[in-house]
């Protein structure tokens, strides 16, 4: 299918606008220039819902506005919208005479009303009409759907209708692997006819049973009818297992999926912290604080206690004390301390005798003297008593004060501080720890990973339950297949003997013929097609991106997985997550690289609509990009802005059949230089190319619209 | 017609190959059946016509052309 050319009423900013598409191989590019808001959106839905009708708008058409948004409800309340699409179809017959190929023009039109009141519209039921169009004039074509479904199937309008910004469904993050993987797969199998192959296989399938109740009918109570009965079960018992098959494949994927999922989520849920080993530490955090300030309330205490102490007076008042002690120690070696002499000289004094032994009688001259000096040294002494005890008591009883060491209390203080110090350390360290622990649980997302292990666990064995499943249906199978080629040529032998057995023996032959081929090209599609695409599409994307595996790049290769997952490897097979991993004009480039792929091999004669295709990208892989969509489309319509074109007209000039602009004069004055006459807001055509302008597409280039600003 | 049906042809072309030759020229007419039975698909694909009864018709077609080349009287067992 090719589009030819298209035509817009009222549709939103497309109030009356026509466009043509290029259909010469030569030159299959067309482009549509506009600016951003004027239109290129609006054109890629209006040409969708010409085709699809409602299902193809945003949101499915709901509460999504056709009419122009400035449209004059007091002039018509009632706007007619019309999208007109002309296409060419090209049909492929066998024949005796090898393929024909012919060619036949279509053109839908699509119309629809809405009443507009106020700022609310309702829109009545949208109505499609078809006609071919021949050199008699046009045809119309009952039931439209017919002629669009087959040859761009709504399955496939993200193949066909790409918009550039969202071209990442197939391989976009927020939805599950299995829908990815269903998109893939459902765009392979549409695109190269698997569905269509599979269908025909259930029919003739069908009419081989048929061909069977015959043989059985023929057959009476003989050996034939036995074995076309058991062919018969045989049949519906494989017709049975096979949906049992498919369903316990779709049932292990499904669980495969889910055991991924969640194996993901402990893993980022872990990545973050385990929130119950989090807890536990938090409590061991918690417990370590309290045990710290214990020892930390022990040390003030020992702290305190240090200041109390006879240790901290003796060595505050060491200077002093030993001052006193010298004054002390003179006073003892003077005598005067202790004041014990009274006693012992009284004493010798009644003995008579004195401490040298010398006589110390009063009848005795000498004696008399003697005994004359130690009562007067008892006279002397008795008058300084009283200061005398008190320093008698003040020398004996303060040798307690006499410091024991040098600075014996600084040391201990000392000792005290450091290890209160180390201590209140530790506690700080302790209560930042436990701080940390609960800031990363308040971050920590609410999840159970407790019982994530239990449904994961839960998860694995219905996987394996169907795994099994899986295995023991695929035997039973084998068995029955094995059963039924035995039987089917007994039956043909017998047949062979029937007199009447002919007839069905070639029914049954023919049918058996048809599935063995459709059976066989469906697994070559399968196999070989799909690597094909895989292959292209890995081709499209280094070329677009420009990774050359021998020079080092950090892409190698894109391939199609027979699970139908587009997958990305790096240096030494490293799978790269091509959401996570790839930047966005090398997802963009994949997308397309997919596409363009798809397209190409399954020979499809389709059009690549394409709304900016080249947004994100710069340099080499813009140019790049547009060179290979060139080169694997069919037809390619591009919808590019001025940037996007900027660096890549030279391919244009090579490529592009038809070259128009779309103008917004809503961007008068301040993007285009001349007022385009217009008040309502519409998408105005020209016929200008990528390298020309006229007075009504003439923009302000950026600078000269910052130094009119300024001025 | 078809998306791509020139492509599924081929393919169904170079799988004629294996099939035997039961009488000669038996091949290219299976494989003109089963271009039409995907034909016939395709319709009923957007159309819903009568398939099995279209399909069942044509294989029928077939095996009586089968049954005619080895010389039995197809007439007479219908």
């Amino acid at each position: 299918m090719k589009l030819l050319r298209a035509e817009f009423e009222n549709f939103r900013l497309l109030r009356d606008l026509r466009l043509e598409f290029s259909t010469d191989p030569a030159r299959k590019l067309t482009v549509i220039r506009a600016a951003n808001e004027s239109g290129k959106t609006t054109i890629l839905n209006a040409l969708q819902w010409a085709l699809y009708g409602d299902a193809a708008l945003p949101g499915k058409g709901e509460e999504f506005r056709l009419h122009p948004i400035d449209w004059d409800a007091s002039v018509k309340r009632r706007v007619p919208i019309v999208a007109t699409v002309e296409f060419e179809v090209t049909k492929y017959r066998r024949s005796a005479l090898g393929t024909r190929e012919t060619r036949r023009r279509y053109r839908i039109v699509r119309t629809a009303f809405e009443e507009v009141d106020g700022r609310t519209s309702r829109r009545a039921h949208s109505e499609v009409k078809l006609y071919a169009l021949n050199d008699t004039g046009v045809t119309p074509i009952e039931p439209p759907e017919a002629i669009i479904n087959d040859e761009l199937p709504p399955d496939l309008r993200e193949v066909f209708f790409t918009d550039g910004d969202r071209a990442l469904s197939f391989i976009e993050a927020d939805v599950a692997v299995s829908t990815k993987r269903d998109r893939v797969q459902r765009a392979i199998r549409a695109l190269l006819g698997l569905s269509v192959i599979e269908d025909a296989i259930y029919h003739v399938k069908k009419s081989s049973a048929e061909v069977n109740k015959q043989a059985r009918a023929i057959g009476g109570g003989s050996d034939l009818n036995r074995i076309a009965s058991r062919l018969e079960t045989i049949d519906e018992d494989i017709a049975g297992l096979e949906g049992d098959l498919d369903d316990a494949k779709q049932q292990f994927e499904a669980f495969d999926e889910k055991v991924n999922e969640t194996d993901r989520t402990i893993a980022a849920t872990l990545r973050k912290g385990d929130k119950e080993k989090l807890q536990r530490d938090l409590e061991a955090a918690k417990r370590k604080i309290k045990q710290l300030d214990a020892q930390l309330e022990a040390a003030g205490k020992e702290h305190a206690a240090l200041f109390r102490g006879r240790a901290l007076a003796t060595d505050l008042l060491a200077p002093v004390l030993d001052e006193a002690f010298g004054k002390l120690e003179a006073l003892h070696d003077q005598g005067k301390i202790p004041s014990t002499t009274i006693p012992v000289l009284e004493n010798r004094l009644s003995l008579n005798v004195c401490i040298c032994g010398e006589t110390l009688d009063p009848a005795d001259a000498e004696g008399h003297r003697r005994r004359h000096h130690i009562e007067r040294v008892i006279a002397e002494s008795k008058r300084a008593d009283a200061i005398q005890e008190m320093i008698t008591d003040l020398y004996y009883g303060a040798k307690t004060l006499r410091p024991l060491g040098a600075n014996t209390w600084l040391d201990e203080y000392k000792k005290v501080v450091a290890s209160r110090d180390g201590l209140q350390d530790m506690r700080n360290d302790a209560g930042k720890e436990f701080r940390a622990l609960e800031v990363q649980l308040d971050a920590l997302p609410d999840t159970d990973i407790q019982g994530l292990r239990e449904v994961l666990r839960d998860y694995k064995d219905q996987r394996d339950r169907f795994l099994s499943k899986k295995s023991t249906i695929q035997t039973q199978l084998g068995n029955l297949q094995r059963e039924r080629q035995g039987l089917v040529q007994e039956r043909d032998r017998l047949l062979r003997e029937q007199k009447k057995g002919a007839r069905v023996l070639a029914e049954a032959e023919v049918t058996q013929d048809v599935i063995t081929v459709l059976q066989r090209a469906y697994d070559r599609i399968t196999k070989e097609e799909l690597a094909k695409v895989s292959d292209q599409m890995n081709a499209n994307f280094l070329e677009m991106i420009g990774a050359d595996p021998q020079q080092g790049a950090i892409i190698r290769r894109a391939e199609i997985s027979p699970e139908f997952d587009i997958l990305v490897y790096g240096p030494e097979e490293r799978k790269l997550n091509p959401d996570r991993d790839l930047n966005g004009a090398s997802r963009r480039a994949l997308t397309l690289a997919f596409i363009l792929a798809l397209t190409k091999i399954s020979e499809v004669e389709a059009p690549n609509v394409i709304d900016t295709p080249l947004g994100m990208t710069s340099g080499f892989v813009k140019r790049s990009i547009l060179r290979t969509a060139v080169r694997e489309s069919a037809q390619l319509v591009l919808f590019l802005t001025h940037d996007e074109i900027a660096g890549c007209e030279d391919i244009i000039d090579q490529a592009a059949g038809t070259v128009c602009t779309i103008t917004n004069p809503a961007h008068y004055p301040k993007m285009l230089v001349n007022n385009p006459g217009v008040t309502e807001r519409k998408a105005l055509r020209c016929e200008c190319n990528h390298r020309s302008e006229c007075p009504l597409c003439q923009r302000r280039s950026d600078v000269r619209a910052e130094l009119e600003m300024a001025s | 017609m078809p998306l791509n049906d020139r492509k599924i042809i081929s393919i169904i072309l170079d799988e004629r190959a294996r099939v035997e030759e039961r009488f000669p020229g038996y091949r290219d007419e299976l494989i003109n059946t089963i271009s039409d039975i995907i034909e016939y698909e395709r319709q009923h694909k957007v159309q819903g016509t009568t398939i099995q009864k279209k399909i069942n018709d044509k294989c029928n077609a077939m095996a009586r052309l089968l049954a005619q080349h080895r010389g039995h009287d197809v007439g007479a067992e219908e």
